[in-house]
């Protein structure tokens, strides 16, 4: 592989995207996102291998959200292409982009707080027909809050277990990809660490595509990490890669 | 008093037709934000199927035809008029999605088209249905005060109606995804769930419902092209003084405004009820301005 010598110089503002680019699960390909005449996404290519963690990184408003909704598709391209397995996906309706094997975990966690926490849950079943075949007690298993509030509208429940709904809403989908947005924002440290520890169990089984704004959480995470300012990508590479200094001074409010 | 009681007793059988109306607005809101100017001729379509089928079955069943052809009419004017509602929502409300002003003005031009088609088919003139024999008189409560078959038929239809809606709702996975829809599209969307379809589910629906009170409309009075629109008003004003999605405030809401049109109507003459009635609720609103139960605001 690269010398490790190498790996840490800073990367040119424009380079092409690295390895990996065969097998990749997802591909994303000068994507460019709006809303109405502001172009928030401005071509941004990125890929993710299978079981891969990817991090995205930036600032408050470079388009890290903007980019995750472009994924899944709850806004439009508007231009660049949504490989996913092979699959153009960029025309493709949101809920078809979830049947493709897309779970999302939104940003504000997205939970339906006048379901039941059961309800949420087997919403997550939509992307496979509504089957359950002892999903749900997996995922009861990683979360086993979610097990004693199954009867609770999920509106009651803190922020934290909200979250833990989010993402093991997403994970009864079996999907392939996991896209989450921002999954420790707000949240007690105790839960963080689970969820983080939910993370590295996913590792090599699913693909994650992540936003995190806690930079030792996603240098801790993530395989790949990109950053992002003002819509376009300005440093990508594995975390060690990154320069440190650069990378403080790409997040620094 | 007794009739005083009578009074009451007709609005709230009233109420419940105006509910089971005001239900499917509410969807159609709720889901989709869109106001749907044509709901009432649902109405209208329901209620001719209740003639329609009196009119069928009088040559092979004579004289016991209307016995008959109203159990028949009911499923097929909730069948009729909710098909009618997913075509309508197929064809032109998912086209004008994010255009409320649009929407509401092109399903009003869909309500006088479907006015005048009513109109060629069955003519202007009001058509009658003859009441089904197993609901003709009433139980006698107490002296002048009787309740009459027809209007306790309604007030149970209604109740079993709405009774199967919240079951729909609320167990089926068809209602989960009607829920979640509501709550939070873009979310529901990004689980899978394939909105396109529930829109059109909900609005069908909504619509059927509207076209079986239409059918039970059609026991109390004459059919006629333009019927709808005198209950659309009505149901528009118990959705919003009911507070919008709110179930419990849309039930008190009808029942109020069904009560207040019969016992106004019997002491005023109609107009003069409808503007008192409407300067109630216009006064209320000023109060209450979110509805008798105001939306909790989201967590």
């Amino acid at each position: 592989m690269t010398p490790p010598l190498l790996d840490r110089l800073p990367l040119p503002r424009h380079a092409p995207p690295p390895a990996p680019m065969d097998g990749a699960l997802l591909r994303i390909d000068r994507l460019s996102l709006a809303y109405g005449q502001v172009e928030v996404v401005r071509g941004v290519s990125l890929s993710v291998a299978p079981g891969q963690v990817v991090c995205v990184m930036g600032r408050n408003g470079a388009g890290k959200t903007t980019l995750m909704k472009g994924i899944i598709g709850a806004l439009r391209a508007r231009s660049g292409r949504i490989l996913f397995d092979g699959r153009d996906l960029t025309s493709r309706p949101s809920y078809a982009r979830a049947r493709a094997g897309i779970g999302y975990v939104p940003q504000g966690r997205g939970i339906f707080p006048q379901l039941s926490v059961l309800e949420n849950l087997l919403l997550g079943l939509e992307p496979r027909g509504g089957r359950d075949d002892g999903r749900l007690e997996e995922v009861f298993e990683l979360f086993p809050v979610l097990r004693q509030m199954a009867k609770r509208t999920a509106g009651v429940l803190s922020g934290g277990q909200q979250q833990q709904l989010a993402i093991g809403r997403a994970l009864m989908g079996r999907p392939r990809l996991l896209l989450l947005d921002e999954p420790t924002e707000g949240i007690q440290p105790n839960i963080v660490e689970q969820i983080e520890g939910v993370i590295a169990s996913l590792k090599g089984h699913v693909a994650v595509l992540l936003v995190e704004q806690f930079l030792d959480f996603a240098l801790a995470n993530a395989d790949y990490c990109c950053v992002l300012e003002s819509g376009a990508v300005t440093m990508e590479g594995p975390p060690a890669s990154l320069e440190a200094e650069r990378l403080r001074e790409a997040l620094a409010v | 008093m007794d009739i005083w009681l009578q009074q009451l007793f007709n609005g709230i059988s009233l109420g419940s037709i105006l509910l089971l109306v005001a239900i499917g607005l509410a969807f159609s809101f709720g889901l989709m934000n869109v106001i749907n100017m044509a709901h009432g001729e649902m109405i209208m379509i329901g209620a001719y199927c209740a003639y329609l089928a009196q009119q069928l079955l009088e040559g092979p069943l004579g004289a016991s035809a209307p016995d008959v052809s109203f159990l028949l009419a009911l499923p097929a004017a909730f069948a009729i008029a909710g098909l009618v509602g997913m075509g309508l929502e197929v064809t032109l409300i998912r086209r004008l999605y994010g255009r409320p002003l649009d929407t509401l003005l092109a399903t009003w031009g869909v309500s006088l088209v479907l006015q005048q088609l009513a109109r060629s088919i069955f003519g202007a003139p009001n058509v009658q249905v003859t009441t089904p024999s197993w609901l003709q008189g009433g139980i006698a409560v107490t002296g002048s005060f009787t309740m009459p078959y027809i209007r306790l038929f309604i007030i149970a239809m209604v109740l079993a109606a709405i009774a199967l809606v919240w079951l729909y709702l609320v167990r089926t996975a068809a209602g989960r995804r009607t829920r979640a829809t509501m709550q939070n599209r873009e979310v529901a969307a990004a689980l899978g769930v394939r909105t396109p379809r529930v829109d059109m589910l909900t609005f069908g629906l909504g619509s059927g419902l509207a076209g079986l009170a239409g059918c039970a409309l059609a026991l109390l009075g004459p059919i006629g092209p333009s019927l709808g629109t005198y209950y659309i008003v009505d149901s528009f004003l118990v959705v919003i003084l009911g507070g919008i999605g709110q179930v419990v405030g849309t039930a008190i809401a009808a029942l109020a405004i069904g009560g207040a049109n019969a016992l106004l109507e019997f002491q005023l003459s109609a107009s003069v009820a409808k503007v008192l009635v409407f300067a109630l609720v216009i006064a209320f609103l000023q109060w209450r301005p979110a509805g008798i139960i105001a939306r909790r605001a989201a967590r």
